[in-house]
């Protein structure tokens, strides 16, 4: 788009200040990681495989519930990858 | 530039903001983290007053910014209540609530629920406070360039070039917050 000379929006308001820019971001990431979440939620949970295996997680009472099931999967790929990982250097 | 994309998010958008992405010529930053910019219909007249009706059009056109249906009764009324805390705010620099009836109507937009809005673009002080009163997640265009240079979008000669450009077209950006931004967020 062109760039035009567009006048002010209300030139004597006074606007936001440099401390209120931090929260700003602060939101703006929140909001992102917020959509990131339930896209990969979205994507995980609609896949049949992986329904199945949480519903006979949940049914056996390994896992109080899903969240607990996802989170726990992947601390234990976590652990298990971990030697693998710091072999090659990319250890968090 | 970085190729990775983010989630966008949707939001509503007071006119601020996005005249200011339209001053310096940068509203792709709006559209590499909002999906859709909602607006409502009070907020056209003012695009127009800026001289920026075109631009709208296109964003329209687009399907980047999506124009509201019109304030029901009710919302009406919450506007207007809206419009005069932001009128009695001590930063307001307009004591006539009629004048603050835009920035109100995005605040109503912003909590219609069917419109799933996570956000509210706002960058004048006293709206800014009602919408933390009434619980409402803001954040601003400078807002907006942080992310951007957090993302390695925008180096710190950007940044302070964009907020100066917007500046120089009359925005009242401080030099505070221009160095600020630039330093915190430029890459």
């Amino acid at each position: 788009m062109e760039m035009k000379r567009i006048a002010p929006h209300e030139p004597q308001a006074a606007l936001l200040s440099a401390e209120d820019v931090d929260k700003d971001v602060a939101f703006l990431s929140e909001a992102l990681m917020e959509e990131r979440a339930r896209r990969i939620a979205q994507n995980v949970l609609l896949r049949p495989d992986m329904r199945q295996i949480l519903g006979d997680l949940l049914e056996s009472g390994a896992c109080e519930n899903e969240e607990e099931a996802i989170a726990r999967g992947l601390k234990t790929l976590s652990v298990a990858l971990l030697p693998a990982l710091e072999g090659n250097g990319k250890k968090n | 530039m970085p190729n990775w994309e983010v989630d966008k998010t949707t939001v509503a958008c007071d006119t601020g903001p996005l005249i200011s992405a339209l001053q310096c010529g940068r509203v792709d930053l709006l559209k590499r983290y909002f999906k859709t910019i909602y607006i409502a219909p009070s907020q056209v007249a003012e695009f127009e007053k800026h001289g920026a009706g075109e631009e709208l059009d296109d964003l329209i056109r687009d399907e980047f910014v999506v124009l509201t249906e019109a304030l029901t009764p009710d919302e009406r009324e919450r506007a207007e209540t809206l419009a005069r805390r932001i009128a009695e705010q001590p930063s307001s620099g307009d004591p006539d609530y009629h004048n603050h009836l835009p920035e109100a109507e995005a605040m109503v937009v912003t909590a219609r629920p069917e419109l799933g809005c996570t956000l509210i673009l706002l960058d004048e002080l006293a709206a800014r406070a009602v919408a933390k009163e009434e619980g409402l997640r803001i954040t601003g265009f400078p807002g907006v360039i942080g992310r951007a240079g957090l993302d390695g979008l925008l180096t710190g000669h950007d940044i302070r070039h964009l907020l100066s450009l917007c500046q120089q077209q009359g925005t009242h950006y401080s030099n505070q917050l221009t160095e600020h931004v630039t330093k915190t967020y430029g890459r």
